[in-house]
């Protein structure tokens, strides 16, 4: 970021300028529209039982979580009805996962998967479709499945940076520069193909990500999912936000603050991150629920 | 069990190859090449640097407790760190970072325990990444029976544990080693680990720069060691306390800093600590650059008496969380941050330049 721009600083953030700042430091998209009011929803599922001893999962309760939240998002009244309502069995279904560092659990895929072949996507259009552009491409449709961590570089490290390699330039995204993220979501091999976005938060980190610290994870054993991405972000962030409160006993914000997620709303135009525009659908274990 | 560690696909791992300059080498102390459980310990030495003398070898146990130590040793180096880490390799970046070897124990019925030596070009970038988060229990790598301020460098603990990771600073080592599911036997491991890791280690001081920092503050500001980070690069400072996204104070492999909070008995938690910033340059030169960046972008408002390449020897600024005071001694520039008052502020400042003075002289 060179200084004939204006440099975002501590203090936009203290002054409660933070988007006009954005505006200023990402020329390209100043000129979007004026944002006008959003309405989105965010289905929040949770049971206690998802984790059992060692943190293993209970695929039988995680296969149900799955189905509760799906049909939620979908207003559907079954799981297959749900898929079905968000692809045909003619797409090619990208399920993307993160990798490693905190991975999304193996056995959400795996659920997640067995459902859309239950509801008639044929097993051979599902794809893992982490990866480079051409994994994009490749498919009609996306499930963004990030596992929900802080990351010490960007703040937040689960839905926007989800799709990092879609970008085919990864570092071109980091340090100052993850205030882009939600252009990936606008790429042309990207756009509108993403028909849910559902994010682990079995067990989710909240401090000192990616590299995984057991001194900041904990068994929240939730599912949060939605179709607008920023709003499933910011309900991510609220959530990280006040598990670092009530960890330190006093205000721990982020550091950096994930610039992402405003920009991700206010430049790019991918939804919502402001929580009075976010209706939360919970359903089931409610203790600590932190949003 | 299903094991959930960070060593999962598109990791990108060499096997470490003697003979080879700048890669690790990894051997048994009979130079045969790991790969059978003959010898019960296993040797790694890092590529030595200019800097320092040939660091102590680690000989990690064959087995501890039910964990068996697999033959391969990953070596990785700053080419390959993001392939292993993704955005986590600029942490280690930010330091003067060498190379990182990764082991891992193995145990049938168990999760792994992964171990990461980071080896780098000073203790001091090795205490700076143990400072980034001093959490967790101290404890003691020391064999029993060794005085319990050993295992302590001043005011900070070398080694640090909790929830099943061990992190621990051993001269020119930083290491982490992690059981991603805590149990007693688990713990006992990690630590026995980390014993072996720190033996015959040199036990250098902290930085000169974070035992620098003022103790005191008038009038009554107590210097919080847990919460005193060393560091180079304008990515951890922003990890731990965000100034802005882009490297407005010009920091750098060759620069040094120590940032610090300090609190009063009567302060709450609820209210923000000053935060003390002391960072010293290769130059004056470039000191006097960098002040001249901070000022024109984080305080604009002094920007039109400031020409660029200067900011002024000293100033204290009412901003919006409290004031703000700088001043520029040679290479070391020092910013006091959320201070309640103007006196605050130079109280901060007059300590830090009696610093500034006397590590100029140490330094010439």
């Amino acid at each position: 970021m060179s200084d004939e721009l204006k440099v975002l600083t501590r203090r936009d953030f203290v002054r409660g300028t933070v988007a006009g700042a954005l505006a200023a430091s990402l020329p390209a998209y100043a000129l979007q529209p004026k944002r006008g009011p959003r309405s989105s929803m965010v289905v929040l599922v949770r049971n206690q039982k998802a984790l059992g001893a060692g943190n293993s999962v209970d695929v039988a309760v995680l296969r149900q979580m799955v189905t509760d939240t799906v049909t939620r998002v979908t207003k559907a009244s079954s799981g297959q009805e749900a898929w079905r309502s968000l692809f045909k069995p003619t797409d090619i279904v990208g399920l993307v996962a993160t990798p490693h560092l905190n991975p999304t659990h193996g056995e959400l895929v795996e659920a997640i998967r067995a459902a859309l072949v239950d509801a008639g996507i044929p097993a051979g259009n599902l794809r893992n479709a982490q990866g480079g552009p051409d994994q994009a491409k490749a498919c009609t449709g996306l499930i963004a499945l990030p596992a929900l961590k802080a990351h010490w570089l960007t703040g937040l490290g689960t839905v926007l940076k989800n799709y990092i390699t879609y970008s085919g330039s990864p570092s071109s995204y980091h340090a100052q520069d993850n205030a882009k993220l939600g252009e990936i979501w606008n790429m042309p091999h990207v756009k509108g193909k993403t028909r849910l976005v559902l994010v682990d938060a079995l067990r989710p980190l909240c401090d000192k990500g990616p590299q995984p610290d057991p001194r900041y994870m904990w068994n929240y054993c939730g599912l949060i999912a939605g179709t607008d991405p920023v709003a499933v972000e910011t309900i991510c962030l609220k959530i990280i936000e006040e598990k670092r409160r009530a960890l330190r006993g006093e205000p721990w914000p982020l550091s950096p603050p994930p610039l992402c997620v405003a920009a991700a709303d206010l430049t790019y135009n991918l939804g919502t991150s402001k929580l009075s525009e976010i209706k939360i659908e919970r359903f089931g274990w409610e203790q600590d629920s932190l949003v | 069990m299903r094991v959930r560690s960070n060593l999962g696909k598109g990791l990108c791992f060499l096997l470490a190859t003697p003979g080879i300059g700048g890669v690790a080498v990894s051997m048994n102390g009979s130079g045969i090449r790991p790969g059978t459980h003959e010898n019960s310990m296993h040797q790694s030495r890092p590529a030595t640097d200019s800097r320092n003398s040939p660091a102590a070898p680690v000989r990690l146990p064959a087995a501890v407790g039910n964990w068996k130590l697999k033959d391969q040793t990953r070596t990785i180096t700053s080419k390959t760190i993001f392939d292993y880490m993704d955005g986590a390799g600029e942490l280690y970046i930010g330091y003067r970072f060498r190379q990182l070897e990764v082991r891992e124990y193995t145990s049938r019925g168990t999760d792994d325990i992964l171990v990461e030596m980071y080896w780098m070009a000073s203790s001091d970038d090795a205490f700076g990444l143990l400072s980034g988060d001093w959490g967790g229990e101290a404890v003691s790598l020391k064999p029993a029976g060794t005085a319990a301020g050993a295992a302590r460098a001043g005011a900070w603990p070398r080694a640090l544990y909790g929830a099943g990771l061990l992190r621990l600073w051993a001269d020119n080592l930083y290491a982490r080693v992690l059981a991603q599911s805590e149990t007693d036997a688990s713990r006992k491991a990690v630590l026995e680990i980390g014993r072996a890791i720190a033996a015959g280690r040199r036990e250098p001081p902290p930085p000169r720069l974070a035992l620098a920092m003022p103790g005191k503050a008038e009038p009554s500001f107590s210097l919080q060691h847990d919460r005193l980070c060393f560091f180079r690069s304008y990515l951890v400072l922003n990890s731990v306390y965000f100034l802005s996204p882009s490297n407005i104070l010009d920091l750098g492999l060759e620069a040094e800093a120590t940032i610090a909070s300090y609190r009063t008995p009567a302060q709450g938690k609820q209210k923000s600590a000053v935060r003390l910033l002391v960072i010293r340059y290769p130059s004056a030169g470039s000191a006097g650059k960098a002040l001249g960046h901070f000022v024109r972008t984080y305080l604009p408002e002094r920007k039109a008496a400031v020409p660029a390449g200067s900011g002024g020897n000293r100033e204290i600024l009412k901003i919006e969380d409290g004031w703000v005071g700088y001043t520029l001694s040679g290479t070391l520039l020092t910013i006091a941050f959320e201070c309640p008052t103007r006196e605050i502020a130079g109280n901060f400042l007059n300590q830090a330049t009696k610093i500034a003075g006397d590590m100029e002289e140490s330094h010439e």
